[in-house]
């Protein structure tokens, strides 16, 4: 499913036009990625929890050339599904 | 940081961003995170435009083995979520960590030398506290006490005449060899200065003050014993003025050995207090250094400076000429008006050079005008690095190793400085760079690869 039929399916059984749900899912992404720089974590209690983590910088082989590279340290976002979806999805 | 935020306050934050009331704002996410359960568990992915991709995975069955019993059990194949970050976001969420590029590592390096690197990083940080001028006096006052008191001061030796050596390096490539082998000279001198001090047992105070004191006069006199047939005043008395017209408060090697003398007798009552001593050296050299700046006047600068040419009755005019070339020309070409004369007058303009610290302006300060336009100075720190100074300064962040040349008698590796560092600002004009000048910058950037290049 895209992002339009998803607004579309939102605005239907929301009183909401499908603009506002337009602009209110931006404004999500910019809470969310706000939110997450700062570390915060963000909890939904049906889906789960999005949380900001550090991977370590690490010495990688590079697949063709072969040599030995020194890739940096990263923040990336991990998602961990609640248990409840994961009883649903069994 | 690091907290939990749940749907109240998500609902709440929302409603402050998109300014929708906040009822909307807490149906809308219900019904999109019901949506998002509902088309998953349908078994459909999920795509949300500049927030992610919600996805279904099957997971095949697979055997394991029951830890508990040791009975082999089949997991059964089901399916699993994950979630891939849409580009935006993650781009966003790593902005700190976004300037770091990925580095080729060469082949001959390996893990051990990559663990050595990483202890004498951790060495050097450990030393974090002492400034260049109390590491210097600490030691000193090592060599003092510890009984292998040869090795390690002939390092310390060695370094600091490379230092003098580096000094003039700059400004003036003909000189370079001679001013090498008088740098040798200088170490060699050391060397013998301090074989009495690796006899000499550790509980006497006066062997261990001697090598010291020789140590004193050991920088200084070599501009006076060289000319000696003059009719110059005793070597003694000499040095001391010596370092007074330096205007520089770098760690200096003349203004050092002054107060090391001092060290060598104050650590002989307190005698655990390395760290104190080093302390108590740093403090006495900064204000020794500050008050020959203010109370020293010009024309005493001019005044000394006459007198130490002035006593080579025979050569007083061609002095007089060295003057006025050292007021306009650069240093190499003293050094050509220097070697044009006999060896004993260009002697110690040469070791004088040798002598100046880091700086080669440095021996021009009595009689360039040097007074008139006072030298810049800023600190290293954390977030303040060479190229910070030079953007700030310059307005090129490029032209960075200027300001390393100008101070590489007190800086190591260029990624290595110790904050807390205080640095000369050189003036561009004297090394004459413009730089609005796209091909002097370029000059630079070659410099700065240069100077990365000594330290492979």
């Amino acid at each position: 499913m895209d992002n339009k039929t998803l607004i579309d399916i939102i605005s239907q059984n929301t009183s909401s036009s499908k603009e506002d749900i337009a602009s209110l899912v931006e404004a999500l992404t910019v809470v969310v990625a706000e939110s997450l720089q700062e570390g915060d974590t963000i909890a939904v209690p049906s889906l789960g929890n999005f949380e900001p983590k550090m991977r370590l910088e690490r010495i990688a082989m590079h697949p063709s050339s072969g040599k030995k590279l020194l890739v940096p340290p990263k923040l990336t976002l991990a998602f961990k599904p609640s248990s409840t979806l994961k009883q649903k999805l069994r | 940081m690091n907290e939990k935020i749940t749907l109240p306050s998500l609902v709440n934050l929302l409603a402050a961003k998109s300014g929708y009331p906040k009822k909307q704002c807490e149906e809308f996410l219900r019904e999109l995170f019901n949506t998002v359960v509902n088309t998953i568990t349908e078994g459909e992915n999920v795509k949300i435009k500049g927030f992610g991709t919600f996805k279904l995975i099957d997971v095949e069955p697979r055997k394991s083995v029951n830890v508990n019993t040791g009975d082999e059990i089949e997991i059964p194949g089901h399916r699993k979520i994950t979630f891939i970050p849409a580009k935006e976001l993650a781009e966003e969420l790593n902005a700190p960590f976004a300037m770091f590029p990925t580095k080729e590592i060469d082949d001959d390096i390996d893990d051990n030398t990559i663990e050595a690197e990483q202890l004498s990083i951790q060495n050097s940080t450990d030393e974090y506290c002492l400034t260049d001028d109390e590491a210097e006096a600490e030691t000193t006052a090592e060599a003092e006490t510890t009984a292998g008191a040869g090795a390690e001061a002939e390092a310390h030796i060695a370094a600091e005449a490379t230092t003098t050596a580096e000094a003039p390096q700059a400004p003036e490539a003909t000189g370079e060899a001679e001013v090498e082998s008088e740098a040798q000279a200088i170490a060699s001198h050391y060397e013998e200065a301090l074989r009495p001090a690796q006899g000499s047992n550790e509980s006497e105070s006066a062997p261990r003050r001697g090598p010291q004191g020789q140590d004193t006069i050991g920088l200084a006199p070599e501009p006076i014993p060289t000319p000696a047939p003059e009719p110059n005043p005793a070597p003694a008395p000499d040095p001391t003025p010596a370092p007074a017209p330096e205007p520089i408060p770098t760690p200096a090697p003349e203004p050092t050995p002054a107060t090391e003398a001092n060290c060598g007798s104050f650590s002989q009552p307190a005698k655990r207090s390395r760290f104190g001593t080093g302390f108590f050296c740093g403090i006495v050299t900064a204000a020794a250094i500050i008050a020959a700046i203010f109370f020293l006047p010009l024309d005493k600068m001019h005044e000394f400076k006459q007198s130490l040419f002035g006593n080579k009755k025979s050569h007083t005019e061609l002095n007089d000429s060295v003057v006025a070339t050292e007021a306009k020309a650069l240093p190499d070409s003293i050094v050509k008006t220097d070697s044009a004369k006999s060896e004993k007058t260009a002697n110690p303009a040469q070791i004088e050079n040798t002598q100046a610290p880091a700086t080669a302006s440095n021996d021009l300060a009595p009689t360039v005008p040097s007074d008139q336009k006072p030298k810049k100075y800023d600190t290293i720190g954390d977030r303040r690095f060479l190229t910070t100074m030079a953007q700030e300064h310059y307005g090129n962040f490029n032209l960075w190793p200027y300001i390393y040349e100008e101070n590489k008698g007190l800086l190591g590796h260029p990624d290595r400085i110790r904050p807390g560092t205080k640095v000369v600002i050189p003036d561009l004009a004297k090394y004459g760079i413009n730089p609005k000048n796209p091909a002097d910058i370029k000059k630079a950037k070659a410099k700065g690869v240069e100077i990365y290049s000594r330290y492979k």
